[in-house]
């Protein structure tokens, strides 16, 4: 009979809880909207000038200046307009310790900046879990209870994960995907979740793609065709393949996309333009395996 | 040499096949890939029915097979669907240990993503390889080519009456798994000889002379 003999383990993936998510989702109820910003606080129309200075820093030193400035300007870290908030989240995402710091003194004074500078923070450091944690733990530390948290709904933990697969949060878009073929018997619920599901995986493959390692990207497209097909959204799905461009997204990548949405190529008026594209792409880049692949695609 | 050791696989490759003899007479074939580039290597491998295996080491017995005749640019793909397996598949282990494969279709299911074998009373060892190439759109053999050797009738009644010894004679798995009996078997030396050819899908004379060669480095 079959038999292995190997070693037993499997390590499984964790997940953070919703409850996590929510504590994002409340920081960021606290935005004020721009137009009030640029009423109330006039002065932040202009970037503080520490600020610039910073970013003037060569990155290797950026982390210990802001550190260092940031006590010092709290009170004008809390006057930030929400752009030079989300700048100063970018910056901070060096020093994620010292983010959740200034993140919970923010929340006790109730800083209206403080959605921005999350923001600022993903996009430059897209980790959903990370991020969660480092929200979660600035409401705790600001000494709100887990019960007092706002009920995240289901359009705004969509729109959360949305956001954060967008900027190359692989996790995010798995959890997207869930989301999306767990939806039962709402046909606009459906289509809003396809259409944003759509767009999180073209943006998270774009992220990702940029990374030496293939494999992510690979993944996030395998994920977005299937997601797509087993609730049957072929249009989403050719407008995908459309936007993919295989003059900037990875052979590997693009292959991902192909062969995993062959079987319904008949449902994509798309996929025979991605597969010329990718032939173009392939002779101009001299890939001498061109021969091997095109044939398979067709 | 069509095999390499395990340890010597290239951390530039993202996907080989495993395959080894665990006792006298019994070969067994798996997946290795790695999730991420240059991470060490996991091994997926249908051990028995209801027993999908995504394990981090494998034992001394087994020997690495390149996968040669895929492009390497589609390896990438192929390992994106080992990771799903990896997710949906173990838990509940629900992957049926059976035959049929050269009738089977495989596709995964909309909601849960788990891969369904229709038309075939399941997977082995082998053909769960063959099964998951499929889903990246690759068939590795030309299974109409195949032929059953000495011992294949032999084998097939014998994984038949172990897996419906506890089952009521009418069940419709039991049924199944003796209408499947009639089929042709894919032995794991099979696919590993496919995955070394340079064509694809491989016919039954290439895949089983490149398998005879790897059964003797075994």
């Amino acid at each position: 009979m079959p038999s292995d003999g190997v070693a037993d383990e499997f390590v499984s993936r964790g997940t953070l809880g919703d409850r996590d998510g929510e504590a994002l989702i409340a920081v960021r109820r606290q935005r004020i909207p721009a137009i009030q910003s640029r009423t109330t606080l006039p002065r932040s129309l202009l970037p503080p000038a520490w600020l610039v200075r910073v970013e003037q820093l060569p990155p290797p030193y950026q982390r210990a200046a802001v550190e260092a400035l940031a006590d010092q300007h709290f009170d004008e870290l809390v006057l930030l307009s929400e752009a030079d908030a989300a700048r100063l989240g970018v910056l901070f995402a060096r020093s994620p310790t010292k983010a959740v710091a200034v993140a919970t003194r923010a929340l006790r004074r109730q800083g209206p900046w403080l959605g921005a500078f999350l923001r600022g923070f993903l996009s430059a450091s897209p980790d959903y879990a990370a991020v969660m944690r480092y929200a979660a733990s600035a409401w705790r530390g600001a000494g709100f209870k887990a019960d007092a948290l706002p009920k995240l709904d289901a359009r705004d933990r969509r729109r959360l994960l949305e956001e954060l697969a967008g900027l190359g949060d692989s996790n995010a878009f798995d959890m997207l995907e869930r989301e999306l073929v767990s939806i039962k018997g709402d046909p606009h619920a459906l289509a809003l979740g396809a259409s944003g599901f759509r767009r999180a995986g073209i943006g998270c493959v774009t992220v990702l793609a940029t990374h030496e390692d293939r494999q992510p990207a690979a993944d996030v497209a395998v994920g977005l065709v299937e997601g797509l097909c087993a609730v049957r959204k072929y249009g989403d799905l050719d407008t995908a393949l459309a936007a993919v461009n295989p003059r900037t997204v990875p052979v590997e990548v693009v292959l991902a996309f192909l062969m995993t949405a062959k079987r319904v190529r008949e449902h994509l008026p798309a996929y025979g333009g991605l597969v010329s594209r990718l032939e173009a792409a392939m002779r101009v880049r001299k890939r001498i395996d061109v021969a091997d692949i095109i044939p398979l695609l067709r | 040499m069509h095999t390499v050791a395990i340890d010597t696989i290239p951390v530039a490759e993202v996907l080989a096949l495993f395959i080894g003899e665990p006792s006298v007479g019994q070969r067994h074939i798996g997946l290795a890939y790695r999730p991420r580039r240059a991470a060490p290597l996991r091994f997926l491998h249908l051990a028995w029915h209801k027993n999908l295996r995504d394990d981090a080491t494998l034992g001394s017995r087994y020997r690495g097979v390149m996968v040669a005749a895929v492009p390497r640019a589609l390896h990438e793909t192929i390992v994106a669907h080992c990771k799903r397996s990896a997710k949906a598949d173990l838990d509940p282990q629900h992957l049926e240990y059976g035959l049929g494969y050269p009738r089977a279709t495989i596709r995964r299911d909309g909601s849960t993503d788990v891969m369904i074998v229709e038309n075939a009373s399941g997977l082995t060892c082998a053909t769960f390889v063959l099964a998951i190439f499929k889903l990246a759109g690759r068939e590795l053999v030309d299974t109409v080519s195949w032929k059953d050797r000495d011992g294949d009738v032999e084998w097939k009644a014998n994984v038949v009456a172990f897996l419906t010894e506890s089952l009521p004679e009418a069940s419709e798995r039991v049924v199944k798994l003796r209408a499947d009996k009639d089929l042709v078997r894919v032995r794991p030396e099979d696919v590993a000889g496919a995955a070394t050819a340079s064509a694809h899908p491989v016919g039954f004379d290439v895949a089983t002379a490149a398998g005879d060669s790897i059964l003797s480095e075994l």
